[in-house]
């Protein structure tokens, strides 16, 4: 099941293509202003198989998608993938069994995003912060009650990158 | 006996005119570049490594310029606008390269990748680009009001 949150944002083609046209244009002859981004860019653009969270022992490029429905074993970690786009999540469901989950978010939109696991206010776990096509996971224990995941980056949560999710015990 | 004053008044010529209108514009764009990035900076952005600072900083130089080319005197607006052109143009190369990359360069700057989908993106974007228009076009003026 795919769970699209929040008000994902579109744009009609021909604004995206005026824009983007005009950008190409400046950018050619603003050579000098792109200085400064050169030596970080490549930061970015870590390709999925490298990137991995430091809580991470996974950075699989096809998690296993739907084990979060599979009746939990105890003391079994489960997966969870999540899918961030601009300005959204998606994931298999949002009602889970309480238990271990390594959580895999893979970045499927243009910006930067992260998730953040949190419950009464408070953040329980927390994944890097990826770039477009990165991946990061990370494991968080989830008891029974009422969470939020979000992401953390810049006002993207206010944008709509929120979804509540129910644990089950 | 009288005397001529030294610098006879004249009434304002067509091309102060056009140079005040310039430098109100300008100083209004700068402004505009400066106060969007200040929102950002307050609605979140400020979390993130380097660029919320550099939103901040953004925000800043963007005020400082708006009154620096309001406040220059005649002989020293030339420079005032060519600061606020180039603050206007890094301004647009960072949002660009932060978004699509340029000349070949991967999106991104120190480790953040922003969409133009994102608030404010289109309204920075062209703001920006009429803030480079009017600047320019205020460094060429200035300087041939500066010669004559």
């Amino acid at each position: 099941m795919s769970v699209p949150t929040g008000s994902a944002t579109t744009r009609s083609p021909s604004r995206r293509g005026r824009t983007r046209g005009a950008a190409a244009l400046l950018a050619v002859g603003l050579g000098l202003l792109t200085a400064c981004g050169d030596d970080e860019s490549d930061a970015t653009s870590t390709p999925a198989s490298t990137s991995e969270s430091s809580e991470s022992s996974s950075s699989s490029s096809s998690p296993a998608r739907s084990s979060a429905s599979e009746a939990p074993q105890a003391g079994q970690t489960q997966t969870l993938a999540v899918d961030s786009v601009d300005f959204s999540f998606e994931l298999p469901q949002d009602t889970l069994a309480a238990g271990t989950y390594e959580i895999t978010l893979t970045n499927t939109g243009n910006a930067t995003h992260d998730l953040v696991v949190e419950r009464d206010g408070e953040d329980v776990g927390k994944s890097e912060q990826i770039g477009p096509g990165e991946t990061s996971s990370f494991e968080v224990t989830l008891e029974e009650g009422d969470y939020v995941f979000y992401c953390s980056v810049g006002n993207h949560r206010q944008m709509g990158m929120e979804v509540p999710v129910t644990v089950t015990a | 006996m009288t005397t001529a004053p030294a610098h006879p008044t004249t009434k304002p010529s067509r091309s102060t005119a056009v140079l005040w209108a310039l430098r109100v514009l300008g100083a209004v764009l700068l402004a505009g570049i400066a106060a969007i990035h200040l929102n950002l900076w307050l609605d979140g952005y400020d979390s993130i490594d380097v660029i919320g600072p550099a939103f901040l900083l953004q925000a800043l130089l963007g005020f400082g310029g708006a009154l620096l080319v309001l406040i220059a005197p005649w002989r020293l607006l030339v420079w005032a606008a060519v600061l606020g052109l180039l603050f206007a143009a890094g301004s647009l190369g960072a949002l660009l390269q932060s978004t699509y990359g340029v000349l070949g360069l991967e999106p991104g700057m120190f480790d953040f990748v922003e969409s133009d989908v994102a608030p404010w993106w289109q309204e920075t974007f062209w703001v920006e680009v009429a803030a480079i228009v009017v600047l320019l076009g205020l460094t060429v003026l200035a300087r041939g009001h500066r010669r004559r």
